[in-house]
């Protein structure tokens, strides 16, 4: 491959990788080894390309994308890591060995095949505009290279100097008229399909138009926040419990007030919390403790009775975070959440938009002080380690579900209705409404 | 009702375009499907996006190369003799009538019919707006005969290799291609070639015999003043008197040619041609009798060419179109005898 075409052809390749290697960086959901691996071996590989010192073995190269590939069906199916970033894990490691090695004219044309799917999989983790202006600049250099990669498809010995000004000014015109239909068609598309599909094509026959509360089906990370659906979805990631499969229930309340270090209810009246700028974000990730356990102090078969979850939710018509039942501690992208007095956890009133999680909870519930009179009797017994101090209000509903505009306040009530009776103290209601849930499993996911 | 429109000129009476989808357009137009299904499942709408971009990579990819065959000729040059069984080499020519755009990645495609198909294919890298590139291409025509033009053609995958669209012309032409060269043993040219012909003699003519002493009555044009000048007294150049020895190559009776299977016919007819060749290169005159019609002997390059023509379309159940003559005094030579003594 000597010809002026060739090499032209080989430089606009590398290009093009890196272009949708850029876009996928750009996502900020890589882990950080696949992002500093690719910043060091990219430009590695490409001064070597410059100096013709990559070498051809395909052997190694075959087992190199299949140790890739294992790797990833290993973190996927054992580790179960998020399949949307183990994909675009895989894709940047076998982009980076096919760079790594001297290259055919086949090869570059799977170079091309690997970087469109690496353009694929980084928008179904953007986030933000910048995905944009790498699309576009992906059209550009994606367009000059089939254009070249045609052109080498026959034997091109040498070319005239001025059918190479011809090739350019061709091409080059080809790429920019490429762009600006791609710029057209995807908008046109990107603004109008996504309104129109969802009555049209969002019907029995894909999915339900309208689904209501939470499902473990849905894929939250394969798509960003794009426009409010009232579908709630939802995923949850588990460990395995220690002695047995867990068969606990989603459940949530809310507090309202996080002051940084201590939770308190606050009135309806009062100021929403303002969001903390730290370093120009106004994220960052946080550890919220729920419950203070002293594992020292538990017996040695409850120790590991923990479950670790990490939890993807977006797109929520409510601000509860879903976790077990007893959530221990929660660490999240946010500059608070608030807690319920029956513990449960909730995101601050403005906070929407995808969240993701990890919560580490009680498989057994705590021992609850449940009354005053109960506290007192807790205060002259032996300390538990699982006894966390509640207030009586936690055995109220929560005041977020409660108020009528909440969007799960009616099917509370209505779920109330059944189980229990107003009769009932607060504690009798939370034990018939914690059986029910138990019983019937499709209440507790469709709360 | 077709055939109303098409007589209003509604339609082209025939489709100068064609499109063909390559395996990399397949897997285009599969990706659009799938990524366009998996936005509708999704609502991501980054994939609305990307499949935005691949629809409008296909629809480019339709725009760019009917511009890159727009304004588009082809043209060839063929070589004045062309044999079955031996190469040959065409040039192909590619037009572009375009103000500004070059045309880039062409496949030109002549192709012709006749006893066995015969095609040119030159490909182009470039040729730019108002600018004309040629191929030199190499073929090998199977059998002797005349190939009428079956289709001319340009294609191109360019820009993005995701079909091939190819413009068709509306041509006529066709080409001739002699009987191939026999490849037996060699033909004595007994009663038919040099050893047939009369010793030299001195007469007029164009080649050279010798000199002699200048006589009275010679013609001063014909004095070598070279030689006179070397040898000191006047000589004069003597010419070879020219003699053509006529053969009249006989393809009579015509039954005994119509019973050759078709194999072995060919390769009399490549004997007569060679032979015929043979002859005229050797000086003497040739010419053909078949079916009582007579080509009456000639030596010159156009004899050459009526002969080769005449065995290029050589068919021993059609008359040959020169009028029923006698064959005059010229030596008749039975090819098929002949070929058969040799074969």
């Amino acid at each position: 491959m000597n010809s002026p075409l060739e090499s032209w052809l080989r430089r606009s390749v590398w290009t093009l990788a890196g272009v949708a290697l850029a876009c996928l960086l750009a996502t900020r959901e890589l882990p950080l080894p696949t992002v500093i691996l690719t910043l060091t071996l990219f430009p590695v590989f490409l001064f070597f390309e410059t100096r013709g010192r990559l070498r051809r073995m395909p052997w190694l190269e075959t087992t190199g994308v299949l140790i890739f590939f294992a790797a990833s069906a290993a973190r996927f199916f054992v580790n179960r890591e998020p399949f949307v970033v183990v994909v675009a894990d895989f894709l940047v490691a076998f982009l980076l060995v096919k760079c790594a090695f001297q290259k055919s004219r086949g090869d570059l044309a799977q170079i091309v095949g690997l970087s469109f799917f690496v353009l694929l999989s980084a928008s179904t983790l953007a986030l933000d505009f910048t995905y944009l202006i790498g699309f576009f600049l992906y059209a550009a250099a994606a367009a000059w290279t089939l254009c070249l990669l045609t052109l080498t498809r026959g034997p091109v010995e040498s070319v005239a100097e001025t059918d190479r000004a011809a090739v350019l000014s061709r091409a080059g015109r080809v790429a920019w008229t490429t762009v600006v239909t791609v710029a057209v068609l995807g908008t046109g598309v990107f603004v109008v399909f996504p309104r129109l599909s969802y009555t049209v094509f969002r019907g029995d026959f894909l999915r339900p138009a309208r689904q209501t509360g939470f499902s473990e089906t849905v894929s939250l990370e394969e798509s960003g926040r794009i426009f409010r659906s009232p579908r709630i979805a939802m995923r949850v990631e588990s460990s395995l419990p220690v002695g047995g499969a867990w068969d606990g229930k989603l459940r949530g309340a809310t507090l309202n007030h996080f002051d940084g270090s201590n939770w308190s209810a606050r009135g309806p009246d009062d100021p929403p919390p303002a969001l903390r700028r730290q370093r120009g974000r106004t994220l960052l990730e946080s550890s919220f403790q729920i419950f203070h356990v002293d594992r020292k102090l538990l017996p040695a078969t409850d120790r590991d009775a923990f479950l670790f979850q990490t939890i993807h939710l977006e797109e929520l018509d409510t601000p509860l975070l879903f976790a077990a039942p007893w959530v221990q501690t929660v660490r999240l992208a946010a500059p608070a959440v608030d807690i319920g007095p029956d513990y449960s956890v909730s995101r601050p009133p403005r906070f929407r938009g995808r969240v993701s999680y990890r919560a580490l909870s009680l498989l057994a519930p705590p021992n609850l002080a449940v009354s005053s009179r109960n506290r007192g009797a807790m205060k002259n017994s032996a300390p538990n380690p699982l006894t966390a101090v509640a207030d009586p209000r936690s055995l109220q509903l929560p005041e977020t579900l409660t108020r009528p505009d909440s969007p799960l306040a009616a099917r509370i009530r209505q779920l109330l209705r059944r189980t229990v009776s107003r009769s009932d103290p607060p504690d009798a209601k939370i034990e018939k409404l914690t059986a029910f849930l138990r019983a019937d499993r499709r209440a507790a996911f469709n709360v | 009702m077709n055939r109303f429109l098409l007589k209003l000129g509604f339609f082209p009476k025939r489709r100068s375009r064609s499109l063909k989808f390559t395996r990399l357009g397949w897997t285009a137009v599969a990706l659009a499907f799938a990524v366009g299904l998996g936005a509708l499942n999704t609502g991501n709408n980054l994939l609305y996006l990307v499949f935005g971009g691949v629809l409008g990579l296909i629809l480019t990819s339709g725009l760019a190369s009917e511009t890159n065959l727009r304004g588009l000729d082809v043209d060839w040059i063929v070589p004045s003799e062309t044999w079955a069984g031996a190469e040959a080499r065409v040039r192909l020519l590619v037009r572009n009538a375009k103000t500004r755009a070059a045309s880039l990645g062409l496949d030109a495609t002549v192709s012709w019919e006749g006893r066995a198909p015969l095609s040119w294919h030159g490909r182009f890298l470039a040729v730019p707006a108002k600018s004309q590139r040629h191929a030199d291409v190499l073929f090998t025509p199977p059998a002797r005969g005349n190939y009428a033009l079956n289709s001319v053609s340009i294609s191109t995958e360019f820009p993005f290799g995701l079909f091939r669209k190819t413009k068709t012309f509306e041509r006529e032409g066709s080409i001739l291609v002699f009987p191939g060269l026999w490849k037996g043993a060699g033909i004595p040219m007994t009663g038919a070639g040099p050893e047939a012909r009369r010793p030299t003699e001195r007469g007029e003519g164009d080649s050279f015999w010798g000199v002699r002493e200048f006589q009275p009555g010679d013609s001063l044009r014909r004095v070598s003043w070279k030689a006179a000048a070397r040898v000191g007294r006047l000589v004069v150049t003597e010419t070879e008197r020219e003699t053509a020895d006529a053969v009249l190559l006989s393809f009579d009776p015509a039954g005994a040619w119509k019973s050759l299977p078709p194999r072995e016919l060919e390769d009399a007819v490549s004997f007569a041609a060679t032979l015929a060749c043979r002859l005229l290169e050797t000086g003497a005159a040739a010419g053909i009798v078949a079916a009582g019609r007579v080509l009456p002997p000639e030596a010159s390059d156009r004899q050459k060419f009526r002969l080769l023509t005449f065995l290029a379309l050589y068919d021993p159940d059609a008359d040959p179109p020169w009028p029923i003559g006698a064959p005059g005094t010229a030596r008749r030579v039975d090819v098929l005898s002949l070929w058969r003594s040799l074969r």
